[in-house]
């Protein structure tokens, strides 16, 4: 079972204390497995990078790449994530150095990012430039105009003795690699929290499906993305930028959607097509740039046949970014920085 | 309740320490009874109603027919009896299928039904058809009717095979139930053992084979060649594991009771002509068929073509009885038309007349034939119909352009996308290994003995990989819809 377990369970992380962060974060020299999506290892170094096993030995200008799991990456190896592929494909067309940062997390919205911003600039100087990755536009950037309304996972948990035993004890099988021992537990854990144990006799009454919200309106998004990327912006020391990555080109009902001849038709709800023109409309109003990966994802797939997402062990052209679609978006980013005027000075 | 939640877990223990502790082996059953009843509610208390119904009205016909020797009586009783059982079976799963397919038909005759809305008793083709084989049988007088209610309640709704089979006949059953039943360790550990399996093929194999091919079926025509048949045998694999899998922990359970049935499947694909095919798949329902459909009306003794009719009359019934759809009547018909040309072939098929260096090729043609062509009805069974059913009779054909897809990129292949899942590789190999243990010297090697270290811990590591490895979400058995 151990054996099995080394090979073919997902590791969980070990979590200590970084004062630097003022949170909890996986420990420095962490290997985390991944097996449900994709196959890899994904090592991180100090306060929770991607790759890098003390930032601030790093010389040279870094580019911070923020997002959620889509940057963390988790699926793919050291190698193949944006940053580590930013840094290489940077090297080899330009003489100037530049390190690309994985600053991102499973989960993360973008008020985790507005807190954190700070930190990191200050903890991975110099910044020359911060990229905020977009995968979608409902779920990232959520504030409602005046204040962040998602709960960002800060971790500003009560440091009470419960949870650092807790914390000890999980900390100590998964080093020793047991924490398939730990799985079922969390399973059961699960069902009792969602009440799906039931001994009572049927029927029961189905839940009713949330009613759909109805999307919010032009002048909601407008308030609340022009709220996020102004206070974004003035949070930062160095310039930022936005990368949006479309849900295309994706498989639908045995099409590929995103290859239609129209534009207009290329993605399956024109709501969000409108909403891209807005948040596209906004970012150029306040001065931030906007790449947008739509183009890029496209002509990649027409020249190669190849998808940004998905996985042989997961849902093919969904899910998330596979090694293409992270070369995909440090090529994008790289085009994107030597025409910036940001490093014009080194 | 399915065998793979954690509530079964405890009903099950809860059962086993019940009749440890009860000292009559009449309590015992009464507590069987009550804990089975609780099992199908569980589901639906109001459906516990039909149960009691069909266990009503066959119990008081078979024992009326024991009591009459006329033999217009009997007919009415065994009529009786038919009516009842196939009459409700025929409503609740029936109904909507067709006053839809019959829609223009009666139309112009100035018809015009409505669908209704019906919930469908799970189980109810099983229990049904297990009822039926006992007054059937009683008619027939190949067995003496059950006298005691309490016992044939029992019968028909005994827990471990009520909602998914195997169909237990009454013959095999009844009289277990008669005399007090040995609750050994080596019973408890034998029946463990195979439920162990059964979980494993169903929660490991078959739930995860499902993240691979249900998006497959859910894009017809989008994947390449190969990916198409890795997903077409991916769900062979799953609805066999599925079954397989359930029947095994069925079986297990009663062993661990203390009751034996016999097996329903036997290493399918391993089959080298339809007919043998047969032999091996669902066996309860293949040779319940046999016995109440295929030979009264006639087997194989009223000329060729007759045969033949009866053989593709059986085949078509038996695939409405999986379910309410064209999909399912053509996955029998195409079985019914492989049978009959088995059988008008079978002179020349017979591997007897082939060289002796030749017969090992040729019962592996043999082998791939049938397999393509099981393959091939698999997709029927599987693909959507679209528009979803109830189609009328003038839309059927148009219902299948997902089957058509998938059978395009089978055999006349256009590109697309490539999608070998490592999981789905992993589950062929897996089949091809057991079937061909099956079959070689070592068959027995699932026979783990309760004495041996090695034994209790390879069904322990299997409980760990099905409790680790178990997706997230609820699969429920595939065959729980018939």
């Amino acid at each position: 079972m151990w054996g099995l377990g080394l090979y073919f369970v997902e590791s969980l992380p070990v979590f200590v204390w970084e004062e630097a962060l003022g949170r909890y974060c996986y420990a420095p020299g962490s290997t985390l497995h991944w097996r449900t999506e994709g196959w890899s290892s994904a090592t991180f170094g100090r306060y929770q990078i991607r790759g890098i096993p003390d930032i601030a030995t790093v010389p040279g200008p870094k580019v911070l790449l923020w997002g959620d799991s889509h940057v963390e990456a988790k699926q793919v190896a050291d190698d193949e994530t944006m940053a580590s592929q930013l840094t290489r494909i940077w090297r080899e067309r330009n003489r100037r150095p530049l390190t690309g940062v994985t600053v991102a997390e499973m989960g993360r919205k973008m008020a985790d990012c507005f807190f954190l911003l700070p930190y990191y600039e200050r903890i991975a100087a110099p910044v020359c430039y911060h990229f905020f990755i977009l995968h979608g536009l409902d779920d990232d950037i959520t504030p409602d105009g005046k204040v962040f309304v998602d709960h960002p996972t800060f971790r500003f948990v009560e440091r009470d003795l419960r949870f650092t035993e807790y914390l000890d004890l999980k900390n100590a099988l998964v080093r020793a690699r047991l924490e398939f021992l730990l799985y079922p537990f969390y399973r059961l854990a699960q069902k009792w929290e969602k009440g799906e144990i039931r001994f009572r006799l049927g029927p029961i009454s189905p839940s009713l499906p949330a009613s759909p919200s109805s999307p919010p309106d032009r002048a909601y998004l407008r308030n609340a993305w022009t709220f996020v990327v102004r206070q974004l912006k003035e949070r930062a020391q160095a310039p930022i930028a936005f990368v949006y990555m479309p849900g295309i080109p994706t498989l639908h009902h045995g099409r590929i959607l995103g290859l239609e001849e129209e534009e207009a038709e290329a993605v399956a709800n024109r709501r969000i097509r409108e909403e891209e023109a807005l948040f596209s409309e906004i970012c150029r109003k306040e001065g931030v740039p906007l790449i947008d990966m739509t183009p890029h994802f496209l002509r990649r797939y027409r020249e190669s046949g190849r998808f940004p997402y998905g996985f042989p062990n997961g849902l093919p052209t969904s899910g998330h970014l596979n090694a293409n679609g992270h070369r995909w978006v440090a090529e994008a980013i790289c085009d994107f920085l030597e025409h910036s005027d940001a490093l014009l000075a080194d | 309740m399915l065998f793979s939640q954690i509530e079964f877990f405890f009903f099950f223990l809860l059962t086993l320490a019940v009749l440890r502790l009860l000292p009559n082996h009449r309590l015992q059953k009464l507590y069987l009874l009550v804990a089975s009843y609780y099992f199908y509610a569980y589901w639906d208390w109001r459906f516990l109603g039909l149960i009691l119904f069909s266990t009503a009205v066959d119990y008081v016909v078979g024992l009326s027919l024991a009591r009459t020797e006329e033999e217009r009586k009997r007919k009415i009783l065994l009529l009786l009896s038919l009516v009842a059982n196939l009459g409700l079976l025929g409503f609740l799963k029936y109904f909507n299928f067709f006053v839809g397919s019959l829609a223009p038909l009666l139309r112009t005759l100035g018809l015009h039904p409505g669908t209704l809305q019906i919930i469908l008793p799970v189980g109810i083709s099983f229990y049904t058809f297990q009822t039926l084989s006992y007054t059937i049988d009683v008619y027939r007088r190949r067995i003496p009717p059950c006298r005691d209610p309490f016992d044939f309640a029992l019968f028909v709704a005994f827990f471990p095979q009520l909602v998914a089979g195997p169909i237990v006949r009454a013959a095999e059953f009844l009289p277990q139930l008669e005399t007090p039943r040995q609750l050994s360790w080596l019973r408890l550990f034998e029946g463990f053992r195979q439920f162990v399996y059964g979980l494993f093929k169903k929660v490991f194999l078959a739930d995860r084979l499902a993240l691979f091919v249900d998006p497959f079926f859910a894009n017809p025509g989008a994947f390449d060649c190969l990916t198409t048949w890795l997903g077409v045998i991916g769900y062979g694999i799953q609805i066999y594991c599925d079954f397989s899998g359930y029947s095994d922990m069925a079986i297990g359970i009663a062993r661990t009771l203390g009751y034996d049935f016999s097996e329903n499947f036997n290493h399918p694909y391993l089959a080298t002509n339809i007919q043998d095919f047969w032999r091996r798949w669902h066996i309860s329902l293949s040779t319940w068929l046999r016995d109440y459909l295929y030979i009264p009306l006639g087997g194989n003794r009223l000329g060729t073509v007759r045969t033949y009719i009866n053989l593709l009359l059986t085949m078509l019934l038996g695939g409405l009885w999986h379910g309410a759809y064209w999909r399912f009547i053509v996955w029998g018909g195409i079985h019914g038309v492989a049978l009959a040309l088995t059988r008008l072939l079978a002179p020349y098929l017979d591997s007897a007349r082939v060289p002796l260096f030749l017969r090992s090729l040729w019962q592996g043609l043999g082998w791939l034939v049938t397999m393509v062509i099981v393959a091939v009805a698999w997709v029927f069974f599987r693909a959507q119909e679209i528009p979803p059913p109830p189609a009328d009779l003038y839309h059927v054909a148009s219902g299948f352009q997902e089957a058509a897809l998938i059978l395009r990129q089978m055999f006349v292949p256009v590109g697309g996308i490539s999608w070998l899942h490592p999981f789905a590789v992993f589950a062929v190999c897996w089949t091809v290994a057991t079937h061909i243990l099956a079959a070689s010297p070592w068959r027995h090697w699932k026979e783990l003995p309760p004495d041996r270290w090695y034994g209790p811990g390879i069904l322990f590591l299997l409980l760990w990989l099905v409790i680790e490895f178990a997706p997230q979400g609820f699969q429920p058995f595939v065959y729980f819809q018939f």
